[in-house]
């Protein structure tokens, strides 16, 4: 009945209350509603084009406000940026031309790769703007795990790695279980269960024993044959392996999951839904000179066309890294400043290599990451364009500082050199695949110089956003990723701006109650 | 280019005019050298106008000199900057370096050289150490650097005043530690490198920065107190020095309790504002127009000097504890001989000053002149301000 007449969100809302279902955590920062300004304008100046710039462009132009976005860079997008055949790549001292073949499925993501399904804010705006995505694959047992101090240096499937190392904890656990001390904690009933969990977990037989498992993959057979299962590595090498330490969990952190989702031909897509329906100017190759707030509003003096101009706003949402902004004169409180000095430039790399062929395929791994614990990190198998001539993948995704450093002060040749020397010690003729490929250091990258924000604790961060998701003066907000406890995601970005969003429609709001 | 001297000129005109002049409010962002298009990626780091950003360890170009500049980038270019292992800074420098061509080389020194030092907002202090111990830390250094940090082109050696003071720090731990001063090349870094052997540990460097501080303090090479504070003056013109915390010392008299400050010192980045002499208004209004009557005597001049003066502060948003300097006029009285009534004006001067509501003692000079713009006006008071950290 209730069906019938509200539709599936009601039966939804009612399973919900009803404690059929569980509900889903709602985002801490909901949508914003903004009022209609209607004849009484407000001029608003946005900061930097990046992800929370555009959604700022974006709403508040529905609403009425006079929008200009001022972006430093002559491209717009910010770290969304995906690169195809003639992109440069505008990398302090390192400049780089992508040359991949020209061709749909030849791009490489090299900000923001991938959309968790909770993400709602980022998924309302590719719903709406009409931004087609497709499943990302995050997680694949298929493909490998490598560490040049385990297992002789040679890769093992990921399956196998993990198939084993279940069974030999569960096994294990097993005869600790069957020691008396655990009578006091377990009822006999308890105590069976447990041994039942733990022969389900670990793929035990009867005994308790772990004699391999079909998780691992066969090692011949299974179809037509008698099917043979591997023999079990030797669990010192698993414990020898860094891959338990966070990487066998990766695909189970708070924004991951085995399946993600992309934007289908390249993740720019989802700027170009934005600026496909953004009607205010957005002013590109105009870096910000000075940021005056006054009384009543913000003066923001910008270099444009050989000029210094300068935009008298009523409000200034402004998503420049923070660690850029002491090169900026500006008359913010000392509170703000001193609570953006707190904020540390994070480093990180990717590299994209495109292969002559997708031999990955061939090794029945169809997306997913490969891990390693040399220096890239990461291996990713593109999940788009499947059973196509080429591919690009990502040869390396690295979070380390250390490593991060020391390849930024490569040349681009010299790190697709690491990339390669790394990815052979896994895929043998990887060096051979090799076509060409490009690096993107985001803690040297023009207009950037950092990725993603770091905070010396948690309690630093707390009190500087205490400070920071307050506009300066009334009128002035720093947004975007790093004034979120999410950076280095697009829904951090957006929730940053629709958070400092409604503080401005509240203050409007008020504005335009005082003077009706 | 702008002419930094011009606009000094025309700010001091503006600040002592007729008019009661606060701080002149920035409609002069059109005053920013902005970076010419090749260029504008020194100041993604260094900082519009080359004032430099501690955040990504860039340091203060602005006020470095041609020579100096050329130099170390030819240093970074040939492999004798920005190569060790333990100067990560340098090493980031490096690529921007090598990427560019001679020419290019040679266009970005020429538009870094042409900066002046003091463009932007004046580099924060962030050092505390033992000036005094520093200062004669320094006495080595002064003989190449300059007294006053100036530096010296026909030594090599850089001007110090006005630079970041952590980027100081990091440069002389750099040379002790044999980071910077020891590449093959680095033929002026070696004889810096073999200097810092007087700064014999983390302390003598704090120290003999904290004094170098000082100097950029009193802006290298002129010790001209209006070009102080019309450099105080310019950066608050154009909008820099608001945010920064009015940071006034307010040195005593030693072994005085006669209320004025011995001096009183102000940090650059606060905003100073000039304030017009003010003149007393009518004490009888119903006597005959500028008669002794009319008028009042000094103290009650001084009264009204004051009194008019406080509703003019309170309209700004400053108070008489924001005073930092001083100047009064008076005029001689026949019941002193011709000589001015100090009395009477200091006996209406201290119910505004070191009072328990108003503690603060401004620096003060009491001058007797022959006359005032109307007969019979007997007080004329200026003061300068420090605006207070909002």
């Amino acid at each position: 009945m209730v069906g019938a007449v509200g539709g599936s969100a009601a039966v939804y809302q009612m399973s919900v209350a009803l404690g059929l279902i569980p509900a889903v955590a709602a985002a801490d920062t909901p949508r914003v509603d903004l009022r209609p300004l209607g004849r009484s304008g407000r001029r608003v100046a946005v900061l930097g084009a990046g992800i929370s710039g555009l959604v700022t462009a974006y709403e508040l132009e529905r609403a009425g406000y006079d929008v200009t976005v001022i972006e430093a860079s002559p491209r717009v997008g910010g770290r969304n940026l995906t690169v195809r055949r003639g992109d440069r790549i505008d990398e302090m001292g390192n400049p780089q031309t992508c040359e991949f073949d020209d061709s749909p499925n030849l791009y490489f993501n090299c900000g923001p790769a991938r959309i968790p399904a909770h993400h709602e804010h980022l998924l309302h705006y590719c719903r709406t703007l009409g931004v087609p995505l497709e499943m990302f694959i995050n997680v694949n047992y298929h493909a490998w795990v490598h560490d040049p101090d385990a297992f002789d240096g040679k890769p093992v499937r990921m399956r196998e790695y993990i198939a084993d190392a279940r069974g030999f904890m569960t096994e294990l656990i097993s005869k600790a279980v069957n020691k008396a001390d655990f009578d006091a904690v377990f009822s006999d009933h308890d105590a069976e269960r447990l041994l039942g969990f733990l022969r389900a977990y670990g793929d035990l037989d009867a005994d308790q024993l772990y004699k391999g498992s079909r998780r691992a993959g066969y090692a011949s057979g299974g179809m037509t044959q008698p099917p043979t299962l591997k023999t079990p590595l030797d669990f010192n090498e698993i414990l020898k392996s860094s891959f338990w330490q966070f990487r066998m969990h990766w695909g189970e952190g708070e924004d991951q999951a085995a399946p993600l989702m992309q934007a289908v031909g390249g993740n720019d897509n989802i700027v170009r839904g934005f600026t496909r329906n953004i009607k205010s100017r957005i002013l590109t190759g105009a870096p910000v000179q000075s940021i005056r707030l006054r009384e009543d509003g913000v003066d923001v003096a910008y270099h444009h066309r050989g000029r210094v101009q300068v935009l008298n706003a009523d409000y200034c949402f402004n998503c420049i890294p923070m660690h850029l902004m002491p090169g900026i004169p500006s008359n913010l409180p000392r509170e703000h400043t001193d609570a953006m000095a707190h904020a540390g430039r994070g480093k990180l790399m990717k590299i994209g290599l495109q292969m002559n062929e997708r031999f990955w395929e061939k090794e029945h791994i169809y997306g997913g990451i490969t891990w390693t614990n040399q220096d890239v990190e990461q291996i990713w198998y593109p999940t788009h364009g499947i059973h196509g001539d080429k591919g690009v993948m990502l040869g390396a995704y690295i979070f380390n500082d250390q490593t991060n450093e020391r390849l930024a002060r490569l040349t681009p040749a010299q790190r697709i050199e690491v990339a390669i020397q790394n990815g052979e010690r896994i895929h043998p003729d990887y060096r051979r695949h090799v076509e060409n490929g490009v690096t993107i250091a985001w803690h040297r990258m023009n207009y950037m110089m950092g990725c993603t924000t770091q905070w010396e604790s948690e309690a630093v961060r707390e009190s500087a956003f205490r400070v920071l998701q307050q506009p300066a003066g009334g009128r002035h907000y720093m947004m975007g990723d790093q004034i979120s406890y999410h950076p280095g995601w697009q829904e951090g970005a957006i929730s940053s701006a629709h958070l400092a969003m409604a503080d401005m429609d509240r203050r409007v709001r008020a504005e335009l109650t005082a003077h009706a | 280019m702008r002419k930094p001297a011009a606009t000094l000129i025309a700010l001091l005109v503006a600040a002592t005019g007729t008019a009661p002049a606060i701080a002149a409010q920035p409609e002069n962002v059109r005053d920013i050298v902005p970076a010419p298009e090749p260029f504008r990626y020194c100041v993604v780091c260094h900082g519009v106008e080359l004032m430099g950003n501690r955040a990504v360890d860039a340091p203060r170009l602005a006020g470095l000199p041609d020579w100096y500049l050329a130099r170390q980038m030819a240093g970074f270019r040939q492999g004798w900057r920005g190569v060790h292992s333990g100067d990560l800074n340098g090493m980031e420098m490096r690529p921007q370096a090598t990427v560019l061509s001679e020419r290019q080389v040679a266009e970005a020194v020429s538009y870094a050289a042409s900066v002046p030092a003091d463009a932007g907002a004046p580099p924060a202090v962030t050092v505390s150490g033992d000036a005094a111990r520093g200062r004669q830390l320094y006495a080595p250094c002064a003989v190449c650097h300059g007294e006053r940090g100036e530096g010296n082109q026909s030594l090599q050696s850089p001007p110090l005043a006005g630079q970041s003071d952590w980027y100081l720090i990091t440069q002389l731990q750099n040379f002790r530690a044999g980071i910077r001063g020891s590449a093959p090349g680095d033929t002026q870094g070696a004889l810096m490198r073999a200097s810092v052997t007087t700064l014999t540990d983390h302390a003598a460097v704090t120290d003999v920065v904290a004094y170098i501080n000082s100097l950029s303090q009193t802006d290298a090479g002129d010790t001209d107190m209006h070009k102080t504070l019309a450099a105080a003056t310019l950066t608050a013109a154009i909008g820099l020095g608001a945010s920064a915390a009015a940071d006034v010392i307010r040195h005593p008299i030693p072994g005085s309790d006669f209320p004025i400050a011995q001096a009183v010192e102000v940090t650059a980045g606060t905003t100073l504002v000039f304030h017009s002499g003010t003149t007393p208004g009518a004490a009888n209004p119903d006597a005959e127009r500028f008669s002794p009557e009319w008028w009042g005597d000094t103290e009650a001049q001084t009264m009204s000097v004051f009194g008019r003066l406080e509703q003019s502060l309170a309209a700004k948003g400053l108070g008489f504890g924001d005073v930092v300097k001083m100047q009064v006029y008076l005029v001689g009285v026949p019941e002193k001989n011709g000589a001015m009534d100090f009395d009477g004006f200091m006996t209406a001067y201290r119910r505004y000053f070191g009072t328990e509501e108003q503690p603060n003692l401004p620096a003060r000079s009491t001058f007797q002149v022959a006359g005032l713009a109307a007969p019979g006006m007997l007080v004329e008071i200026e003061v300068v301000l420090a605006r207070p950290a909002e």
